[in-house]
């Protein structure tokens, strides 16, 4: 699944970062990794950004962006 | 004999590495709670019994990988400019991600001191550091800090003197450790001067071609030379099948997270509950765009408010002053054309400049500078940013224009913090757009003459609140306009992709800010009084009294520049002032009574009702008042902001466009409302 389709309060762990290079290397600055583990908090009011907690910061990230990172829910 | 050692502040963005500077420097160095304060390098001074240290404070960065122009700015500062320690100031709320930073920097300096600031909110959050254990581990000082209490910098300033030096930390891969050691085989025989070797292996292999210019630029020579090439080429064949970005950091982040295991013994799971309410509430979809404009009206309306109260304090303190100067400076004969010279074109413009001009700035800008104290404009930035992506631009733009609120100069150089050339070119050509704090009197006293009346009740405070917040509005969908059109036009390109950190809510420092604010408005508006208003205060004055023929100078010019502004509503003195204004907006509506004044036949105002009526005697109409509000809130950008401009981007090209592209819309709207008003009234 990607990042992007997450829910609201979903909880999921990163398997794969398929973005280019730039945006990729801007993931990694934050710890944006697989195996980090995202939840997914509030979306803003045109629905074309989401904020997540990652590594206990909160981080938002636009969904044209985050429907390249490839994440699955937790077992 | 002193001492002088070098010290860099690093740290991941809005840890309070600002903060700590100030408190060590005693200067003021402007601080926020949003990443990207911070753009430009600051240095200071500070000293103790044994040294005198010259302390730079660094923009914040996530990682030495550096994207963005302010985090190069940190990067090479820490790579080329050897400081004799680096004080790494850590958020201690959330330990696991800076150790990351602290890491890369083990990697690049030696000789660390680790600054773990905001104490005060880890133990609100309930977070147990093992500072002890920390120190045995990275071996370096690990100093517990409340940067805006003071508390911990006497420590923080001892442990500088300590010898100890970080212990290597990072073990890459097997392979890649392999090439490193092979590439520093090579590089042992090249004079790196302060630069790690191991360090410039890792750049090597990672490829990164921007950096290694940067080395050559620093090194004086090429350092990718044939022997090397072939190294390079051979290793980075073999590790052909590996992601090397992906994994150095991970290798880094694993090791952060294996130290923090260690020495964090709890943290909550949860977010705190506080910032998850506030969040919910500014964030609502119903509610998240009324809140932030009932913020900015709130704001206007205390500004407009109060600002009454020292506007009329200072300006009746002038005015009992103008009389007593008059007879002084005659009395001691100095020719009657200099006396009036000094009193009335010297004098008179600095007292508007000081009485009108300085209270709306000395109000707005601490209450603005509160809010982003409190971590809430990068809220606003996440609410709109569905507009700006609409509009192809980066989302960190609302950041940018925030700044320009306070001042465009500022706004524009913050504009470093967008890593997309595009996108960045794009904020800094709109940001003249929003009206900056120095726009508000001229704004406010155009509507109180001729919008909204003189009766300061409640009702028409507010009316002139709502009123300033529409013209507000209307930069602000200029904004938006432009940036759309740019990016179909001279600037196209799809929207680049960014970040956005949404930081705790802290609680603002309210008092320390106020007087740190105010005192920042006071003497930026009477350091400009003095270097803008005053010389043009006694030019205007000249070319106002000096006659060819029988017309002055100013009013040939007026006269001649007349037909041209009627057809936007305005006229050729407005005009004149806003083009003799370019030094500094304050001075415009000075150069406009001054102007008039010398041609009508009243001599005197001194208050807004006979300011309005010397107005109507110069044919002021509600027309011209609107028009000229458009025109304050879109013309060109002041000249320091131009200069700023220029300095960022280095291209006349972008300055020009920044030039035309707010005058022109300036003059198409005062065209538009100039037409259609004139059907109606
Ligand atoms: N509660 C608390 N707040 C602090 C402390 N230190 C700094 N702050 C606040 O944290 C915010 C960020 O501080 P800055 O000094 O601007 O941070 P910075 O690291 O310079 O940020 P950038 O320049 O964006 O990288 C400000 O609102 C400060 O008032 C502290 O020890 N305790
Ligand atoms: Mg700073």
């Amino acid at each position: 699944m990607l990042l992007s389709e997450t829910k609201v309060n979903d909880k999921t762990i990163v398997k794969r970062i398929v973005s280019n290079r730039d945006i990729a290397r801007r993931f990694l600055d934050i710890g944006l990794t697989p195996g980090t583990v995202v939840e997914t908090l509030f979306e803003n009011i045109s629905k074309n950004l989401c904020a997540y907690r990652i590594r206990g910061a909160v981080v938002s990230i636009r969904k044209s962006d985050s429907k390249d990172i490839i994440v699955a829910y937790d077992e | 004999m002193m001492n002088n050692k070098k010290i860099a502040l690093a740290g991941n963005p809005n840890v309070g590495k600002s903060t700590v500077f100030n408190t060590l420097t005693g200067l003021h160095q402007h601080t926020g709670n949003w990443p990207g304060k911070t753009v430009d390098n600051k240095s200071g001074f500070f000293k103790d019994e044994k040294t005198r240290y010259e302390i730079f404070d660094l923009p914040g960065t996530y990682s030495l990988l550096a994207h963005s122009e302010e985090e190069e700015n940190a990067r090479n500062f820490l790579l080329f400019e050897n400081p004799d320690k680096t004080i790494v100031v850590c958020d201690a709320t959330s330990l696991l991600r800076n150790l990351n930073l602290v890491l890369q920097i083990t990697e690049v300096n030696k000789n660390i001191v680790l600054c773990l600031n905001l104490m005060d909110e880890a133990k609100k959050k309930k977070i147990d550091i093992d500072l002890k254990k920390l120190e045995d581990i990275l071996n370096i000082p690990v100093i517990p800090v409340v940067a805006v209490k003071k508390e911990g910098i006497t420590e923080l300033v001892k442990a500088l003197d300590e010898e100890r030096k970080v212990r290597d930390q990072i073990i890459y891969d097997e392979r890649i450790e392999k090439c490193i050691y092979k590439l520093k085989q090579v590089l042992k025989e090249k004079e790196l001067f302060s630069l790690n070797p191991r360090y410039v292996a890792i750049q090597l292999l990672r490829e990164d071609w921007d950096l290694l210019e940067e080395f050559d630029k620093y090194l004086g020579y090429e350092l990718l030379d044939d022997d090397l090439r072939d190294v390079l080429n051979s290793c980075l064949e073999e590790l052909e099948d590996l992601d090397i970005d992906l994994l150095l950091v991970d290798t880094i982040n694993k090791k952060a997270s294996f130290i923090y295991d260690q020495v964090v013994s709890h943290t909550s799971k949860k977010r705190s509950l506080i910032d998850q309410k506030i969040d919910r509430i500014v964030t609502n979809k119903y509610l998240g765009i009324p809140i932030m404009l009932l913020f900015l009206a709130v704001i206007f309306l205390i500004t407009i408010k109060l600002s009454n109260y020292p506007s009329n304090f200072l300006y009746n303190l002038f005015f009992s002053f103008e009389d007593d100067l008059l007879l002084f400076l005659e009395g001691i004969h100095l020719p009657s054309y200099l006396v009036h010279l000094l009193v009335f074109g010297v004098f008179r413009t600095v007292m508007w400049v000081v009485s009108v001009m300085l209270p709306p700035m000395m109000i707005f800008f601490p209450f603005f500078t509160i809010l982003e104290d409190s971590g809430y404009l990068p809220r606003i930035a996440f609410n709109v940013d569905g507009v700006f992506e609409k509009c192809s631009s980066c989302g960190k733009q609302a950041l940018t224009m925030a700044m320009g609120f306070g001042c465009n100069s500022v706004g524009v150089s913050g504009c470093k913090i967008i890593d997309s050339k595009r996108e960045r070119l794009i904020a800094t050509i709109t940001n003249a757009f929003v009206p900056c704090n120095g726009k508000f009197p001229t704004i406010i006293a155009i509507i109180t003459m001729f919008l909204v009346g003189f009766n300061t009740s409640l009702k028409n405070t507010f009316l002139s609140a709502v009123i300033l917040l529409l013209f507000t509005l209307l930069g602000i969908g200029m904004t938006f306009l432009i940036s759309k059109i740019l990016s179909k036009t001279i600037l196209k390109g799809s929207p680049s992709s960014f970040v956005l950190e949404l930081p705790s809510y802290r609680k603002p420092q309210i008092i320390k800010t106020i007087i740190t604010s105010v005192l920042d408005r006071t003497i930026f508006v009477l350091g400009r009084a003095i270097v803008v208003a005053i010389p043009t205060g006694a030019l205007i004055y000249l070319l106002a009294n000096t006659y060819v023929g029988d017309a002055t100078i100013l009013s040939i010019c007026t006269n001649f520049l007349d037909p041209f502004a009627k057809i936007f509503g305005l006229d050729g003195v407005i005009l004149m002032a806003f083009i003799l204004g370019f030094p500094a907006n304050e001075i415009v509506v000075p150069i406009i009574i001054m102007a008039y004044l010398n041609t009508s036949a009243m001599m005197d105002y001194s208050s807004l009702v006979e300011l309005k009526n010397l107005l109507i005697d110069n044919g002021w109409t509600i027309i011209t008042a609107v028009c000229t509000l458009i025109f304050v809130v879109l013309h060109f950008p002041c000249s320091t902001t131009c200069l700023t401009i220029y300095k960022e981007t280095k291209s006349l090209k972008i300055v020009l466009l920044s030039i035309f592209i707010p005058l022109i819309c300036g003059l198409t709207l005062c065209f538009i409302a100039n037409l259609f008003l004139g059907i109606f009234v």
